[in-house]
């Protein structure tokens, strides 16, 4: 098992090359100068040569490749050009917010969704069924900002429970998971795969031998068919996270919430090359890591893989 | 009431009038159609008996011996167990039957719960049941591991660490745990290869000796059926043809589609010149039966009375069934 997490851990080094390679490029690919966007269109072209020199983008793309390359080799990141710090530092301290939130929305949304799946399963083809159906539906077919844009409308213009812009100091940061939140689990995606896995579940012949023994209904759903049918949710939940940490990209830009997504949306504005270089790095690795851990949570959670694992 | 004496002759398990109707989508709209799985269909099983029931697949067999569990009801008809009807029991009596009638199905892979460890699965309807403390329980549950010559230490051990023929003594192990007095074999040797398979098949003599138990004994092949049961009943088209002692119905078959059966067995010694079957394949449509005795259009003696009058079950010499207007004679 552990040779396994660290095959896993040093396979994801390509990966994460191949992912800061294609970033280095496709930002040199935008049109605009970085110096031109900060400096303003009022800038005189004097200052503009002082600040390429100074942020080292006169030189040519190789030359900006070989020094971004041994940055990724040391770990060092650069420093950010709009804001003049180290990027590893702006990153640090919007990760933790980041992290919070697709966790904490990811565990809310899951719950319920793997809730309503089993409900959907258990009462297959009557109107809870249909319903559940239904709004599963809606909500995986809406595009996150929509429906984040209409929680906000709701939540926080209509009722006023929450702010409609987060990062500002006076709001409690409770408050700023709440929005973000509700879109997660409005986006129902998990009560599909849990509503066939349980189906699925429930045709097995020892369902049938669990009725024979006598078992109670609640207990063969929840203990014999959840159980049984959490492999593919725990896929899905990890694939979730995973996406969840993509995703707050959209998330964090709709409720102005600070974070490792709005940092880089911010950065892509002002053309901040290792500042996009190092987010779309750290997003990367989180989703990596997401699946690794996804992979062992199930070999774990599966008899049959964590005893052959053992031996 | 007095104690027979004769305890072979007591009466276990009394179904009559059984039928049991399912419906399926067409697949075009919500129209549905329906057909019947078990049909009229009536039968007595005497304790200490092994009462085997054959058939080929889709014929009503599991579906009979689903509902003489109380897993599905049927949709009218009674069954009696020692006198008490399953059909309409309440939860907490349905409980109360789990321990008298248990079963041991075909899969011994799909059967069993893949995350249950062997102590789990064995433990389940012993703590459903109230049994304990948990010392008794274990005690129990290594006294029939023991029986099915399972070791002890496979207890932490997963279903899927064992070999088929190993599965299948644990299923039945399990179906032992609430020392039940029936058992409901539903092709429980079907999935196993032929040396397991004859493992298995002592393992549920002995076990019937040595428990007193009643078996219901299902299973589409009928030279194990032959070989285990005391009594036979062939099963066509959800309804019984024929009824009989095992020695009986071997040397006096009645109906044509037993003869069949019969004939399809494989015959070990190459000498025996082989009859030819004289049915064709293929089962009628279920959903559309033929009208009259369902066997008609497979039938080679079929007459004009076969295809539009169904036929009774009747008693034509003592313990010997048949649903055939033809049974008068033996069939050549």
């Amino acid at each position: 098992m552990i040779s396994y997490i660290l095959k896993r851990i040093i396979s994801a080094v390509p990966t994460l090359l191949g992912v800061f390679l294609a970033v280095f490029f496709a930002v040199r690919m935008i049109p605009g100068d970085p110096a031109e966007v900060m400096l303003g269109a009022n800038a005189t072209q004097e200052q503009i040569d002082i600040y390429r020199e100074s942020h080292g983008l006169n030189r040519s793309v190789g030359e900006q490749l070989v020094i971004a390359l041994k940055g990724f080799a040391t770990g060092d990141l650069g420093t950010s050009v709009s804001y003049s710090r180290p990027v590893s530092e702006m990153i640090g301290t919007a990760l933790p917010s980041t992290i919070e939130l697709a966790l904490v929305g990811v565990v809310i949304s899951s719950v319920i969704a793997v809730g309503l799946g089993v409900l959907a399963a258990a009462k297959r083809g009557r109107w809870p069924d249909i319903l559940i159906n239904i709004l599963s539906t809606v909500g995986m077919s809406l595009p996150t900002f929509y429906i984040g844009l209409w929680v906000l409308t709701i939540f926080a213009s209509k009722l006023g429970i929450i702010p409609v812009i987060s990062n500002r100091p006076d709001i409690p940061h409770y408050k700023t998971l709440i929005g973000p939140v509700i879109t997660m689990v409005l986006g129902l995606t998990l009560v599909r795969t849990t509503r066939s896995s349980m189906l699925e579940i429930m045709e097995e012949d020892f369902i049938r031998t669990a009725k024979a023994k006598g078992v109670s209904r609640k207990s063969i759903l929840f203990r014999h068919a959840l159980g049984n049918a959490l492999i593919p949710i725990i896929t899905m939940i990890g694939y979730n996270l995973a996406s969840a940490m993509a995703g707050a990209i959209v998330l964090e830009t709709v409720f102005v919430r600070n974070g490792i997504g709005k940092l880089l949306i911010d950065a892509i504005t002002v053309r901040d090359y290792p500042m996009i270089q190092g987010t779309a790095l750290v997003i990367a690795a989180l989703m990596i890591a997401a699946n690794i851990l996804t992979d062992i949570i199930v070999a774990l959670t599966d008899p049959r893989i964590r005893v052959t694992g053992e031996s | 009431m007095t104690q027979s004496t004769n305890t072979a002759d007591q009466l276990l398990l009394k179904a009559e009038y059984l039928n049991k109707k399912f419906s399926i989508s067409t697949g075009r709209g919500f129209k549905k159609l329906s057909y019947y799985a078990v049909r009229d269909l009536s039968l007595e099983i005497k304790k200490g008996e092994i009462f085997g029931l054959v058939g080929e697949s889709g014929c009503g067999k599991s579906t009979l011996g689903s509902m003489l569990l109380g897993l599905q009801k049927p949709d009218s008809g009674s069954i009696l167990f020692e006198g008490k009807d399953l059909t309409n029991l309440s939860s907490s009596k349905l409980k109360e039957l789990r321990k008298d009638i248990q079963t041991v199905f075909q899969d011994p892979y799909d059967s069993l719960d893949p995350r249950f460890t062997i102590r789990q699965i064995m433990e389940e309807p012993l703590i459903i049941q109230g049994i304990g403390p948990a010392e008794k329980r274990t005690e129990i549950i290594l006294s029939l591991l023991d029986r099915v010559d399972i070791p002890s230490d496979f207890l932490s051990r997963y279903p899927h660490q064992l070999s088929g023929g190993q599965r299948q003594r644990l299923c039945i192990a399990r179906a032992l745990t609430l020392s039940p007095r029936f058992l409901i074999l539903d092709e429980a040797v079907s999935a196993l290869d032929v040396s397991v398979q004859a493992q298995v098949i002592n393992l549920l003599l002995d076990l019937k000796e040595q428990l007193e138990l009643t078996y219901l004994f299902i299973s589409h092949d009928l030279s194990i059926v032959k070989f285990m049961s005391d009594r036979i009943a062939v099963m066509y088209f959800g309804r019984i043809v024929e009824l009989a002692d095992k020695h009986e119905l071997s040397r006096n078959i009645r109906h044509p589609y037993t003869k069949a059966l019969f004939l399809a067995m494989p015959e070990p010694d190459p000498d025996i010149p082989v009859e030819v079957n004289h049915i064709e394949a293929g089962v009628p449509s279920l959903i559309n039966p033929p009208g009259g005795c369902a066997f008609h259009p497979r039938c080679p003696y079929a007459t004009d009375r076969c295809r539009k009058e169904a036929p009774e079950l009747r008693e034509i010499s003592e313990g010997h069934l048949v649903a055939c207007h033809l049974a008068c004679e033996p069939i050549s």
